[in-house]
């Protein structure tokens, strides 16, 4: 591969953070031998609950997209596209159940679940993905339902949501044997607290011109928030990622050679496309700098049960965090967000990705985009693709569309 | 009303049913809500019933997407898709305000583009996507009374418990009939034609209910008073009722766009029943009558649907419940009506057509689009799949050993 513009600028955590994620797989790979259960959640779900419960979980979304970086993903959907899985169903899903199949994997594939906990905060996609693997499988599925929030938190939501969490409570105690300890939980609530703090500490070092990190380097970044908050390792994990973010600020040292614009993006990655489009923006000058997709995990819990909370009070707050997630939102909030972000990052541009494979985050995107422009003055673009689909990506002509409207940004 | 009246009335609404809301305010004064989903099992028609408006079933039309190719992607449904693009022509004029029952994501993501949009009330009912607990019924009781609240300022006037009780009673009583007239179609070929049941499920979403009864128990008294088609003597007018038409069953969420139901007896299949949302599974359910609190019953009605690809309960299983009718029916084979992009039905079919099959039981997935007309491939697909459900017959004319 040719030597790029950004080889020099990787983070040096990135080291670290590999030896984390690789003792955490090591980890859920052995369950078994070490007596723990091993479930599959997705990456809304409020796992401090099964952290506390000492239950390994499993986020196949994080898998496809590490197929989907190591371009594996196209192989693998096929194979599930061959059992019957249209090619129009989310790719995450397609390529997970292809690697089941096909036992492919960048990780040598996923530790069987004991069961799987799927909470529709982020979609309705993650609960119907679940149940045709537990077909496979034969394990049960918990369905954590976070109810779309048309008008933000009404109280019979809070309330349907957090009595789920006691459900989930139940349903653990059942599987696998053991006593639901207070105590232990509420340490990971604080442990949980503090990570998703710092994942927000860490991307708002992105504030700063030039930018320390991109949100390219946050999606990379971003695995420990989502698989291993509510622990001790992620928490110093993170400190480590912030101190090298801090020194780079007092260094001026920016995530690319030089910062002309800063933009916005919209959506998840195009994981199969990451080392390219980073170049091809760093050689437009172009950071960036923050993304909804990772502002998702910023402080995403914000109770550790001070004040001697009771049980029932702690699962409404924990079901109040997770209810909030930007796309479980409508439109008017996250235009709002939006708005907010533009901001607070000061970025000059916003870049949407339409991904093909996430209907609630995409469909719509155009009218939040005039609504955003409208409101602020700021000018957008929207570009079709998908998360780990590379049929569904047409590369030059995307790059020739970011190209006119970054040209356009700099005649403002 | 003879049968072929109360036929040509209910095919003259499903063909035009704008047309027929606009006759319906024309002569009342009515509002009319507009309801927004391909499963008009989750929309609450009774709630709006009872507030004196007329729920009307907005499911998209077969209708070219240009207008709306600007606010929704290519990758939401047809259904969307052309219901979007309907508001933005003005043809849905005749609605005073918008309902969304969310069913899927996209429409929820539609019901979104909507309010910024359309520029009138438009209401969203956030329905539970599991069904098997308590819980779940209190939540959606709690969901419905905000909404009766949003429907009642629309209205103009508060809404009784009794109206509600009282339009719990229509309702029930026009599933009941829908269930009859369902039972009768299975065990008469000569009754109704699959386009003919689609036609009559439809034109119960664009009149009030009470009409539509009348409609469907003149139906059923045509048949035992020995009229053509009736099941008394007269001869068979669909090739549906021949000898050799093979009887298959249908699921998926509807049966459109039309023409293929029409190109189904065309090819040789006779459609015994279906579980589909516009269709079996529609009338299917029952809302307790008793009780002092109609919100309550409601939840619990609106939960008890059987198997559904939006709802999740492991407790109910779609395969399992298609093999035991596809017993009871005596049906040859399932038809599995997936409309494109619709992320529900695509999880489900792989898993239906493994439970179907092992059973010996043929299945085909067919891929409908509203506003593309019927794609050849199409009827090729079915008349090939009739080819396999004869040639998996014992040989010789049935009924001749």
């Amino acid at each position: 591969m040719q030597e790029g513009l950004l080889d020099a600028r990787r983070l040096n955590s990135f080291k670290k953070m590999k030896e984390l994620m690789t003792a955490y797989y090591i980890d859920a790979k052995t369950a078994e031998q070490n007596n723990k259960q091993v479930a599959w959640v997705t990456s809304g779900a409020p796992v401090e609950i099964l952290h506390a419960m000492d239950v390994i979980p499993i986020y196949p979304e994080n898998h496809a997209a590490m197929c989907g970086v190591q371009r594996m993903g196209e192989e693998l959907q096929r194979a599930a596209e061959e059992r019957g899985f249209s090619a129009d169903l989310c790719s995450y899903a397609r390529t997970d159940i292809g690697s089941i199949h096909t036992g492919k994997s960048p990780v040598f594939g996923l530790p069987k679940p004991d069961f799987m906990v799927a909470c529709n905060n982020i979609c309705t996609t993650v609960v119907k993905w679940y149940e045709a693997v537990s077909r496979i499988y034969g394990c049960p599925v918990f369905m954590v339902d976070m109810p779309f929030l048309r008008q933000g938190l009404e109280d019979h939501i809070v309330e349907y949501a957090g009595g789920q969490l006691q459900e989930l409570i139940d349903f653990l105690v059942v599987q696998t044997g053991r006593r639901f300890d207070d105590d232990r939980f509420l340490d990971v609530l604080v442990k949980s607290m503090e990570t998703t703090n710092l994942w927000g500490e860490i991307l708002d070092t992105a504030r700063h011109s030039p930018a320390p990190m991109s949100c390219f380097d946050a999606f990379i970044h971003i695995g420990p928030t989502v698989t291993l908050r509510g622990t001790q390792g992620c928490i110093d994990y993170y400190k480590v990622l912030k101190q090298e973010l801090e020194e780079r600020i007092e260094n001026g040292f920016g995530a690319i050679p030089e910062e002309r614009h800063r933009l916005l993006w919209d959506n998840l990655p195009i994981w199969f496309n990451l080392r390219d489009l980073s170049e091809r923006l760093a050689e437009w000058k172009t950071c960036l700098v923050a993304a909804t997709y990772t502002d998702s995990w910023r402080a995403q819990v914000y109770t550790g049960g001070e004040n001697g909370l009771d049980r029932k009070t702690v699962l409404r707050e924990l079901a109040k965090a997770y209810l909030l997630p930007y796309i479980n939102n409508g439109f008017p909030e996250r235009v709002r967000i939006l708005k907010n972000m533009l901001e607070k990052y000061r970025a000059d541009g916003f870049l949407m990705h339409s991904d093909r494979s996430c209907k609630p985050y995409s469909l719509g995107q155009y009218m939040i985009r005039d609504r955003l422009t409208q409101e602020t003055g700021i000018p957008g673009l929207v570009i079709e693709a998908d998360m780990t689909d590379p049929r569904q990506y047409a590369e030059a002509p995307t790059m020739n569309r970011i190209e006119a409207y970054l040209e356009s940004l700099t005649d403002r | 009303m003879d049968r072929d009246a109360v036929l040509a009335r209910v095919a003259e609404d499903a063909a035009n049913p704008v047309r027929a809301l606009h006759a319906w305010k024309q002569r009342t004064g009515g509002k009319v809500v507009g309801c927004l989903s391909c499963m008009p099992p989750f929309v609450p028609e009774e709630m709006v019933h009872a507030a004196g408006m007329l729920p009307a079933g907005i499911w998209g039309a077969d209708v070219p997407v240009s207008r709306a190719d600007a606010k929704i992607q290519s990758f939401a449904c047809s259904v969307a898709r052309t219901a979007l693009e309907l508001a933005l022509r003005d043809a849905l004029s005749v609605c005073d305000g918008f309902l969304f029952p969310f069913v899927c994501d996209a429409f929820q993501n539609l019901s979104e583009i909507w309010k910024m949009t359309v520029d009138r009330p438009c209401f969203q009912l956030v329905f539970p996507r599991k069904v098997d607990a308590d819980r779940v019924r209190v939540y959606l009781a709690a969901e419905l009374g905000r909404l009766q609240g949003e429907l009642a300022s629309l209205a103009g006037k508060p809404v009784s418990g009794d109206a509600l009780r009282a339009s719990i009673r229509v309702y029930n009583e026009n599933r009941r009939l829908l269930r009859e007239v369902d039972r009768v179609r299975a065990s008469d070929p000569a009754f109704l034609t699959a386009r003919q049941m689609l036609d009559v499920v439809q034109a119960s979403c664009c009149m009030p209910r009470q009409e539509h009864s009348e409609l469907l128990r003149a139906l059923l008294a045509s048949r035992s008073a020995g009229v053509p088609g009736g099941g008394t003597g007269g001869e068979p007018r669909a090739q549906a009722g021949s000898a050799g038409a093979v009887p298959v069953l249908l699921t998926g969420v509807m049966p459109r766009p039309a023409a293929i139901v029409d190109m189904l007896e065309e090819v040789g299949l006779r459609v015994l029943g279906d579980d589909m949302g516009m269709g079996g599974l529609y009338y299917a359910i029952e809302v307790p009558e008793s009780g002092d609190d109609p919100m309550a019953a409601l939840a619990q009605g609106y939960t008890g649907y059987p198997a559904c690809s939006t709802l999740h309960d492991p407790g109910r299983d779609r395969g399992a419940a298609l093999v035991r009718r596809a017993r009871e029916t005596g049906a040859e084979g399932v038809l599995v009506f997936a409309t494109k992009f619709c992320e529900p039905e695509y999880f489900d079919y792989p898993g239906l057509k493994q439970d179907l099959e092992k059973e010996g039981i043929p299945v085909l997935l067919l891929e409908t689009e509203l506003g593309m007309g019927v794609p050849g491939p199409i009827r090729t697909r079915v008349e090939a799949f009739v080819e396999t459900l004869k040639g998996r017959r014992p040989s010789g004319p049935p009924g001749v050993p």
